[in-house]
């Protein structure tokens, strides 16, 4: 599928979780101007309205020299993309700042260049993480799920004499025409009794064979 | 655009009401990327300089600027281009991408259709520009037939001239420079006239680049007819732009026309100008935080800058050229726009409504 790129901002909310201090200043200007809906937050503070303000945040750019461990906690349940703010290269800062997860990073001291790009992979780099995370998801579903829809297809080769790939490609149809996934449909078709089965829930596909001869 | 820089110069010097003489040192590049960056650096160390007018392409552009950051200096930059950028070191007094490209796309949707062909040289503005026009496009339901690339001067574009001809869209979209533009504005229109097609009316050129000196060098075979998105033209009937002409003519006698570069520069120099005015002084600090009070009737009408973005705020039109080589206006903005060079508001300003319905709808993934 083609994923179109976030290249605009405007609307977005932007939390700053860093100090008052030049670099917020120049920062709060340029994104303001880039269409962001700004607001700052201390770095340290750890409240119930620090958790809110996350949670409703499009983005959170974060100072990372002046991180702690409540902070990390509090970030690493944000949906949000989070930029790193960085200004001392040394690997124990930097591992700190690894530790939320960003998806880029801005460099001290704050200036027009630099900015744009950040937030271009924060908010790119994000979505496609996220996709990525979904498809697991799915996947891992439907792994759990594969000793059902065998289940269900031995148990359709034994009613309706079907082969395996015959039974399968019922399967399937059946599980677009009613909209719900061939693993759901599986998992219904083995928990109804062997009895009831013959009578209801291959009654669709009796169905579906019945408009096939009539098609013919 | 040096024509430009230098008129203006001399009209300042000349002029009782800048109490300053501007020395000008002039160097030539001659498109070297390499020889921008070398000149930019014994300009603003050895030469002493703190204001440089120039550069033209988007790659000499980005070459020069970490120098101007470097040793704080300004560059004022006279040409239209791609947007996506706002160095506190440069003074932009060409088109934003919302001030051309943007104008450009609403026009030809409502009045040529949804269906577009991009050509152009394979460098940063033409993606860019491509890129923008092909959101405009996409978003009025359109599509976009092919996009082409050629190296920047090349000359010779049958296949996609074949291609083209056979695909028939509603406009081409052109990003080609130089000779590799004026090269495909001919062969296209030899090609279609051969095939029985009337080209500027049934299959039309549009560019956001195109000027009078241009069409001049395109010849008068295949000059007309040509769609450009400029917020200067020769033809502004304006009292300011016809003592601009005679100026100019007079100057440089060996010239003919002007052009929107030509203009570009020329508002430039009368722009830094106004800016040590009010500053009173050339240190950078003092030029940058004068900006915002600066204004020119230039000879496309009011321009200021917007001291958000050093962008200038312009005043987009659309032309259609002519046989001798001039344009004819038929579209211009009523007021001069605020430029937007990231297109954070302009964006959604693509007016949805303008294309033909039912061609190219999206696809939806169902399954």
């Amino acid at each position: 599928m083609i994923q179109r790129l976030t290249v605009n901002f405007r609307g977005q909310s932007a939390l700053l979780m860093m100090a008052e201090d030049d670099n917020t200043r120049r920062l709060r200007d340029i994104l303001e101007k880039l269409g962001f809906f700004v607001s700052r937050c201390d770095v340290l503070s750890e409240g119930p309205q620090t958790g809110s303000a996350i949670a409703c945040a499009g983005l959170i750019i974060v100072d990372t020299d002046h991180l702690e461990n409540p902070t990390v906690s509090l970030l690493a349940g944000s949906m949000a993309p989070i930029i790193a703010l960085i200004g001392h290269e040394s690997p124990s800062r930097l591992q700190r700042a690894l530790e939320v997860e960003p998806f880029s990073v801005l460099m001290k001291p704050v200036g027009n260049r630099g900015v744009f790009t950040s937030l271009f992979f924060a908010f790119n780099a994000h979505r496609r993480h996220r996709n990525l995370h979904d498809e697991l998801s799915t996947a891992r579903e439907r792994i759990g799920s594969r000793r059902v829809v065998v289940k269900a297809i031995i148990r359709l080769m034994e009613t309706e004499g079907f082969d395996d790939e015959e039974a399968y490609r019922r399967l399937r149809q059946e599980s677009m025409r009613s909209r719900v996934s061939v693993e759901e449909l599986s998992a219904r078709i083995v928990a109804r009794g062997q009895d009831r089965q013959r009578n209801e829930s291959t009654g669709a596909l009796h169905e579906d064979r019945d408009k096939e001869r009539k098609r013919k | 655009m040096l024509n430009g820089a230098l008129l203006a110069i001399e009209e300042i010097n000349a002029s009782a009401t800048f109490p300053f003489i501007l020395d000008c040192v002039a160097a030539d590049p001659a498109g070297l990327n390499a020889r921008y960056a070398d000149l930019t650096k014994s300009m603003l160390t050895d030469g002493g300089l703190t204001h440089v007018v120039g550069c033209y392409t988007s790659s000499s552009r980005k070459e020069v600027q970490p120098y101007f950051e470097k040793y704080d200096g300004m560059l004022w930059y006279p040409s239209h281009y791609e947007g996506f950028e706002s160095c506190e070191n440069t003074v932009y007094t060409g088109a934003s991408p919302n001030q051309h490209i943007i104008p450009l796309a609403n026009f030809l949707l409502k009045h040529h259709g949804a269906i577009a062909y991009f050509i152009g040289s394979n460098y940063i503005w033409a993606w860019e520009n491509n890129r923008i026009m092909r959101e405009a496009v996409l978003a009025a339901g359109g599509v976009v037939l092919a996009e082409r690339y050629a190296p920047v001067g090349e000359t010779d574009h049958s296949s996609a001239i074949a291609q083209i001809l056979a695909l028939r869209p509603n406009f081409i979209f052109n990003t080609l420079i130089g000779d590799s533009a004026y090269a495909f504005f001919r062969a296209l229109r030899a090609a279609a006239t051969r095939a029985g097609i009337d080209q500027s009316t049934e299959i039309p050129v549009a560019s956001c680049s195109l000027s009078e000196p241009e069409l001049k060098e395109i010849g008068p075979e295949a000059c007309d007819g040509h769609i450009s998105s400029s917020v200067y033209f020769q033809s502004i009937a304006t009292s300011a732009n016809a003592a601009f002409i005679r100026a100019y003519l007079k100057r440089f006698p060996d010239q003919s026309v002007t052009s929107a570069d030509a203009e570009a520069s020329y508002v430039a120099v009368h722009l830094l100008a106004r800016a040590l005015r009010s500053a009173g002084r050339q240190e950078i600090t003092a030029v940058r935080s004068a900006l915002a009070h600066v204004t020119l009737d230039a000879p496309q009408g009011r321009v200021r800058i917007d001291s958000d973005n050093r962008h200038c705020f312009l005043t987009p039109r659309i032309g259609v050229s002519t046989r001798s080589a001039g344009f004819d206006i038929i579209f211009q903005s009523a007021q001069p726009v605020k430029p937007d060079p990231y297109l954070v508001w302009d964006e959604a300003r693509v007016d949805r409504r303008l294309a033909t319905p039912g061609i190219g709808s999206r696809l939806r993934v169902v399954k």
